[in-house]
Formats: C-alpha cells, sequence, structure tokens
C-alpha cells in the first residue's frame, strides 16, 4: 500500500478551526433574538426559508428580512472580534 | 448532521454583487462553524407563542435529534479544541482554557476555565474569569461545578461577583476525564442541593 498524507486537518488546523467557530458562536449571541433564531434553524436546523417561515408562523418576507439583517449585523460583529 | 443551507435560498438573488460578497463570508463561516456546543434556543423550543404547532417534516426530525446528540457528546470536547487561544493576562500558564456561555436565565453572562497543569496530589488549579453574572445578595454566591451527563456532580469552589469581570482561583482535585462539562450555578447559603444553572460549557 503506497503511503500518502493523510487529507484530515492537523491538531493545528482543527484548533484554528475551534477558534474560529467560537468566535461565530459569541457573536451570535449578540444578534436579536429574532435574527439569530432565523440563522440557527436555516444553518443547522437543516430548513429552507420557506420551512423556517412555516415552523416560526411568520411572512416569508419577514424571515429573509432577519435572515439578511442577521448576516450584516453578524459580519459587522466578526469584523470587531478580529 | 443536517443538509448545507443554499447561499443564494438564504439571502435570495436580489443582492448587489458586494454586499454579495460579504455575506457569502459570513456565510461559509456559520456553515464552517458548526453548531454551538449546546442545542441553540431556536432548536430546542416550541414556535413562538401563539404560532400554529407543526410537526417537522420526518427528516428534519431525525436531523435535530441527532444535532442533539452530537452537540451534548462535543459540549466537553469543544472547549479543549480552543485550548491556549485567549488573549487574557493570567499568572499561571493554562495548559486548557474552556469557554462557557450563559444559559437562558442569564444569556449575557460569559467565563473562561483556565486550568493550569495538575499537580502532583492529583490537583487541577485554575483561574476562572468570569463577566456578565450579577452581583448577589449575601445569603447567596455561585458554584462552579464538573458535570456527568450533564447534571453537576462535583463541586470546584464558590465565589462571588462584583459586577464586571471577576477573577477568581479554584481547584477541582478530581479526574477530568471522568466528567463531561463544567456548569455554574447560583445557590443560597444552606441549600443542599444544586441550585440554578447560569453557565454551562
Amino acid at each position: 500500500v503506497p503511503e500518502t498524507a493523510s487529507e484530515e486537518p492537523g491538531p493545528a488546523e482543527r484548533a484554528e478551526a475551534a477558534f474560529e467557530a467560537w468566535h461565530v458562536h459569541r457573536a451570535l449571541e449578540e444578534l436579536p433574538e429574532t435574527e439569530r433564531t432565523v440563522l440557527e434553524l436555516a444553518y443547522w436546523g437543516g430548513m429552507s426559508q420557506s420551512e423556517v417561515s412555516d415552523y416560526l408562523n411568520v411572512p416569508l418576507g419577514t424571515v429573509k428580512t432577519r435572515t439578511r439583517s442577521g448576516l450584516h449585523r453578524l459580519a459587522d460583529l466578526l469584523e470587531e472580534l478580529r | 448532521v443536517s443538509r448545507e443551507p443554499d447561499f443564494l435560498d438564504v439571502v435570495g438573488k436580489d443582492v448587489p454583487a458586494e454586499e454579495r460578497d460579504r455575506l457569502r463570508r459570513v456565510h461559509d463561516l456559520l456553515v464552517a462553524a458548526g453548531p454551538p456546543p449546546e442545542l441553540p434556543p431556536a432548536l430546542a423550543t416550541a414556535p413562538e407563542s401563539g404560532a400554529t404547532v407543526r410537526f417537522l417534516p420526518r427528516r428534519h426530525r431525525g436531523a435535530l435529534l441527532l444535532l442533539a446528540a452530537a452537540l451534548a457528546a462535543a459540549a466537553f470536547g469543544g472547549g479543549y479544541l480552543v485550548g491556549g487561544r485567549t488573549n487574557e493576562k493570567s499568572t499561571a500558564e493554562p495548559v486548557r482554557v474552556v469557554p462557557m456561555h450563559g444559559t437562558e436565565l442569564a444569556p449575557h453572562a460569559l467565563a473562561s476555565l483556565r486550568l493550569a497543569a495538575k499537580d502532583d496530589s492529583g490537583n487541577w488549579p485554575m483561574e476562572v474569569v468570569v463577566r456578565g453574572l450579577p452581583k448577589l445578595p449575601s445569603d447567596a454566591y455561585y458554584e462552579l461545578y464538573l458535570t456527568r451527563k450533564g447534571r453537576p456532580v462535583a463541586p470546584c469552589g464558590s465565589f462571588l461577583v462584583h459586577g464586571g469581570t471577576t477573577r477568581v482561583r479554584l481547584n477541582a482535585p478530581y479526574e477530568l476525564k471522568r466528567f463531561d462539562g463544567w456548569v455554574v450555578t447560583r445557590q443560597l447559603r444552606g441549600q443542599r442541593d444544586t441550585g440554578t444553572l447560569l453557565l454551562t460549557t
């Protein structure tokens, strides 16, 4: 069997990724609850925007507005943290 | 655990190019970060008050159950992975830094446990840095516990805060590998059971 380098990330890469994730999670906690909720459902609940709208029983347009606003706010927060 | 969200579905197609690039970077960071080591409130609670109860599609229910299980398993390990990355000054060089965050009862509270090397007697000295917890009345105090299956089982010391940031030295005289996380509770003096959970890993 030929020896090949592992494609798995090394300890340093995993630590860096964990640190980045920690930053993202901390920034998320700063968002208004309405924005944080739609982002959590979309990114970690596996829901489309329409499904988030159904799940929360709020209009699709509201979900989209909250999502975009939340992403903008998150970008600002992440830039502040760096 | 769950499918990756489609960027265009999330932000829409009518976004100017410059804005789209900025949002794309945040989108990629969210995807890479994955869920936090505790189930986000949006995934742990029922829909908003007054909303019609709707059951998730079967694939989502399964995904959320798996997500909850994965998060429970990752809760403690995540703290170890970020070890050694901090800007806070300390007198003892930590070998591990474990971040803690507030529960729903203390959503703005944060803490970090800076564990120094275990001594020859089996003690893990640590400095606890706490922010965002309120000053307590004189009949109450905060207690740090190690948890097993999420339940506080091993006390590691008590402390008070003055508001703002508090640093306190505590000790964990246990084999840490026997536990799966940490919590901070609010205790009443004379109270025998564990109090209200305010911070968790």
